[in-house]
């Protein structure tokens, strides 16, 4: 059991940053996220001795991230949506060239959206998945994949439209 | 647009806080799998009753006593916030809790964390102890250990252990590790118990808490970089460990412990000079007491118990557990009590072999000659104490599929 937990551990220390985003992306929100990507995490390891020698155990904790979200949007659990006009009008446009490097912004305006809708614009826009496997990860057919991406890019150039203009690159790491 | 919204991603990206908790994400799916594992065998079990009756695998082995019923065990729970609440005080030292007293939760999830009397009677941890109690329900019943005498309930705290004081007169203590490093509880004596910190696979640090004098506040004793030891044993005094125990004079005179392969537990001298390490002598082949695929070795070091009440015959008696070795897993299925007066060094406790839907789990050892089993059915989970003339007794019967911790026993395996 101890080897076990040994080798789920080196899996989590080796892809922790990258489930973080992942979680963190599904969610736009630090407790959510952490709350999503331990729920994964138990069920990978419940499994782990099936899926210890899959091509990839990251994979599995990813779609069952996936799973959970798809799960409480299919409950209808659904976040409020603040109104437009709840946002500052008078936004200091330096303020807000500061903000757009800052992940607290973009954290704001995923919660803007809805599960769905977040997750959709992960896929496509970080992972940069095709909308056919956008539909494949989340379950969903091609033309809701589109309408959805439609309606979240709407919705973030109203909420936050700072986060869709070009910004100076910066070097990502793993 | 995909352009700026990636680049926007990943600015954010740099950002997002290293999330997640390995070591609860573990026990959280182990603790769903083992329900999902048990819950299946009882089912089958359930379906084929009469069949598995009927055979020859009876529950309890028709050569044996049958077991005796507990007293009371009906719940009659007494809210009072005091450790005498749930057992007498006990202001002698190496004086142990009574048999019968533990402490259990019904399910993994959602269900109080008990303590039980010896009477049957039982009380919520929650009355005594509240901020013990959520800690244990953080951490899971099965990682926490509880002292010899019942006091002191200790508890993993991420990546730390905090030590919880029952009678509420000291305050909780806790083991602080560092990034990268966990500490692990290495066993529970008659009036101190043990940890390792661990890092990078290697022990780096021992912390022994005198369970009166430093009123459970450890002691701590670091170990050399160039050392490779692993806590081997709690000795009641400290701990042993597989390199030097002490680096006085010329290496060649160092006491070590050389072997704890298999089937050994060989000292070949030892004097007990250094903080931290204990005296220990002798040497112990327990060779005839195992079966080819069994090892003293478990999953963090070799588990040693010294059970006895300070001053009595029993305490120099100790306690070794036995694991079976199935691929990779070792799971805790004996005890052999060492005892040089016998010609196989010990002798070993018979435990019932377990079969689909009627389990037999090592819970530790309760004096130098009983030991504590869970037995585990469909209906129930029973403890039962077993004695070196293989008579059993039901000591206390709680709902079925319930974690127990005995006073004195630190996590096995």
């Amino acid at each position: 059991v101890a080897d076990q937990f040994d080798d789920f551990e080196a899996f989590f220390l080796a892809h922790r940053r990258a489930l973080s985003r992942t979680a963190y992306f599904l969610t736009g929100d630090d407790d959510a996220a952490e709350d999503l990507l331990q729920s994964a995490l138990a069920k990978a390891a419940a499994k782990w001795e099936r899926i210890a020698h899959t091509a990839s155990p990251r994979a599995y904790v990813r779609q069952a991230m996936l799973n959970e979200m798809r799960t409480r949007w299919r409950r209808r659990q659904r976040l409020v949506e603040h109104a437009l006009a709840e946002l500052p009008e008078d936004r200091d446009q330096a303020d807000v060239a500061r903000e757009v490097a800052d992940r607290q912004a973009l954290g704001d305006a995923l919660r803007q959206l809805t599960k769905r809708q977040r997750a959709v614009l992960y896929l496509r826009y970080y992972e940069d998945l095709s909308e056919h496997a956008t539909a494949r990860a989340l379950g969903c057919s091609l033309g809701t994949v589109k309408s959805q991406t439609h309606h979240a890019l709407e919705r973030l150039r109203a909420v936050a439209p700072e986060l869709l203009r070009e910004q100076p690159a910066r070097e990502v790491s793993e | 647009m995909s352009r700026q919204l990636l680049q926007t991603y990943r600015q954010a990206a740099t950002e997002v806080p290293d999330l997640g908790d390995s070591r609860r994400a573990w026990r959280r799916g182990r603790r769903q799998r083992r329900v999902r594992i048990v819950g299946a065998p009882i089912a089958v079990a359930a379906l084929s009753a009469a069949v598995v009756v009927a055979s020859t695998q009876q529950p309890w082995d028709g050569a044996a006593p049958e077991p005796t019923q507990p007293q009371r065990t009906e719940r009659t729970v007494e809210p009072t916030r005091s450790l005498g609440a749930w057992i007498p005080e006990t202001p002698e030292i190496g004086r142990p809790a009574p048999i019968g007293a533990l402490m259990y939760v019904a399910c993994p999830d959602g269900c109080e964390v008990m303590l039980r009397r010896p009477n049957g009677s039982e009380l919520p941890l929650a009355d005594v102890a509240p901020e013990a109690a959520a800690a244990v329900d953080a951490a899971g019943v099965e990682a926490v250990g509880l002292s010899y005498d019942g006091q002191w309930l200790g508890v993993p705290d991420g990546d730390g252990y905090v030590l919880y004081d029952l009678s509420g007169d000291a305050p909780p203590h806790r083991l602080a590790s560092h990034d990268g490093s966990r500490w692990t509880m290495v066993g529970v004596g008659s009036f101190n118990w043990s940890f390792a910190r661990w890092e990078d696979g290697r022990v780096v640090e021992y912390a022994t808490g005198d369970l009166f004098e430093g009123g459970g506040i450890p002691q701590h004793f670091d170990v050399p970089g160039d050392w490779t030891t692993r806590p081997l044993e709690h000795t009641g005094d400290g701990v042993l460990v597989s390199e030097p125990v002490a680096t006085d004079g010329p290496p060649s005179s160092w006491p070590r412990l050389t072997s704890v392969d298999a089937t050994w537990l060989t000292v070949l001298r030892g004097t007990g000079v250094r903080p931290g390490t204990t005296s220990s002598s002798g040497v112990r082949d327990l060779s005839a007491l195992l079966a080819s695929d069994e090892t003293l070795a478990g999953p963090r070091g070799v588990y040693v118990e010294r059970t006895g009440p300070i001053g009595s015959a029993e305490m120099d008696w100790p306690t070794v557990y036995v694991f079976d070795q199935d691929d990779d897993t070792r799971t805790p299925i004996g005890a052999i009590v060492a005892d040089d007066r016998e010609p196989a060094g010990g002798w070993r406790f018979a435990v019932p072999e377990s079969t689909v839907g009627d389990t037999w789990r090592v819970l530790g050892s309760l004096r130098a000659e009983s030991l504590a089993v869970a037995h585990e059915t469909a209906d129930a989970t029973e403890v039962v104490r077993i004695d070196r003339d293989g008579s059993r007794s039901v000591l206390q019967r709680l709902p079925a599929g319930s974690q127990v911790i005995l006073p004195g026993a630190s996590p096995i395996g």
